[in-house]
């Protein structure tokens, strides 16, 4: 093997090996937690008050300036009830009661986590404005037509949609119980399909 | 025999320094990149008052069209800051980070010992004089010379937006 063979063996290696191992090592500090019997993910927190250098340099795939999780735990989810990805064409509800947290609101976006553009400007509801029934519980509409009650418009382009669910000061058991992806939040809210066209 | 572990010494010392320089340098990459947006146009030592995330604007993804941010980007090689704002919105934080992406101070509305908030920001070695802080005013001192102060304020309902955009204005961040 010839020295030019050698030297790009060597690089070829190292870059596996300790790009790689990097690449690893910060994936694991950034994963989502799905949690359980819930079709919500809870995304990553803030870095903590002392950081070590890989909780630190896991930042580069998620939000470096987010707000630790005694401030804001966000949830996001692609699909239904039934796990099929949720479309901007297509009709849904979104039922929920009261949730654990001084304040929080549920939001949709488009490809590219986007806002989705409407005549109404209306991207979401939360804990204030939103319409209550009997028991604190609520019924949002998530579909690109009218319907009677609370509504979040999906648009006029079709295309494939998330939910973000924001639990501004949630509470403690709240932030544990998502964080340790147990099922102690069972009045996360449900996303069912109404219909399709 | 001897040359192979060489060559294979030289490797993994090769991919340690790789694996270093990857941990140690993209924390600096995401906090640069994050005081580049949010600098605009390069401006540092003082506030600025990003509008309210909208469809009609295109940033970073998720945006909460609930929340309005204020930031500034902070250099503090020619000296302190001072730092005020009111304390407006239904919920609200200032959070202090440095260019190393480390968190070193926060206040929140319910930590907030008034509805009025002034600070000094200042690194340890920076002497900041007695009629620079009239009132007591805290210091702060921070761990590196460049970071980001983020002002959130979770708007509490849309009647609300007018005079919580006016209040989230008012605050400030100035060499002293």
């Amino acid at each position: 093997m010839s020295l030019v063979s050698k030297l790009f063996f060597s690089l070829a290696a190292a870059l596996v090996l300790g790009g790689g191992s990097a690449v690893l090592a910060l994936m694991a500090q950034q994963e989502t937690v799905a949690v359980s019997n819930t079709g919500w993910v809870a995304q990553p927190a803030g870095i903590s008050d002392t950081p070590g250098p890989y909780e630190r340099a896991s930042i580069v795939f998620g939000d470096p300036l987010a707000p630790a999780t005694r401030e804001l735990v966000m949830l996001t989810r692609a699909a239904d009830e039934a796990g099929n990805a949720l479309s901007s064409a297509c009709h849904y509800t979104i039922t929920g009661r009261p949730l654990p947290a001084t304040w929080w609101s549920v939001t949709a976006y488009g490809e590219n986590g986007q806002l989705i553009p409407n005549t109404l400007d209306k991207y979401g509801f939360n804990s204030g404005n939103v319409a209550r029934q009997s028991g604190g519980k609520f019924s949002i509409h998530l579909a690109p037509t009218p319907r009677a009650g609370d509504r979040i418009p999906t648009g006029s382009v079709s295309q494939p949609i998330s939910l973000a669910l924001r639990l501004y000061r949630p509470d403690e058991i709240a932030q544990s119980t998502i964080a340790q992806s147990t099922a102690g939040l069972p009045d996360l809210p449900r996303v069912d399909k109404v219909s399709c066209p | 025999m001897r040359i192979f572990s060489l060559w294979l010494a030289g490797t993994v010392v090769l991919a340690v320094i790789l694996h270093l320089s990857i941990i140690l340098g993209s924390p600096l990459i995401a906090v640069d990149g994050a005081m580049e947006r949010l600098s605009v146009n390069g401006t540092i030592n003082a506030a600025l008052h990003h509008p309210r995330p909208s469809a009609h604007l295109h940033g970073p993804a998720l945006p909460d069209p609930d929340v309005l941010i204020s930031s500034c980007v902070f250099d503090l090689s020619d000296g302190p800051l001072r730092v005020t704002t009111p304390v407006a919105g239904l919920t609200w934080s200032l959070a202090f980070h440095g260019d190393n992406a480390d968190p070193f101070f926060f206040l929140n509305d319910l930590q907030a010992d008034d509805d009025y908030v002034e600070l000094v920001l200042a690194l340890e070695d920076q002497k900041v004089a007695p009629n620079a802080r009239p009132r007591k005013v805290p210091v702060i001192i921070s761990p590196v010379p460049r970071g980001l102060i983020l002002f959130r304020t979770l708007l509490k309902s849309e009647g609300d937006l007018q005079q919580t955009e006016q209040e989230r204005r008012q605050a400030r961040c100035k060499p002293i």
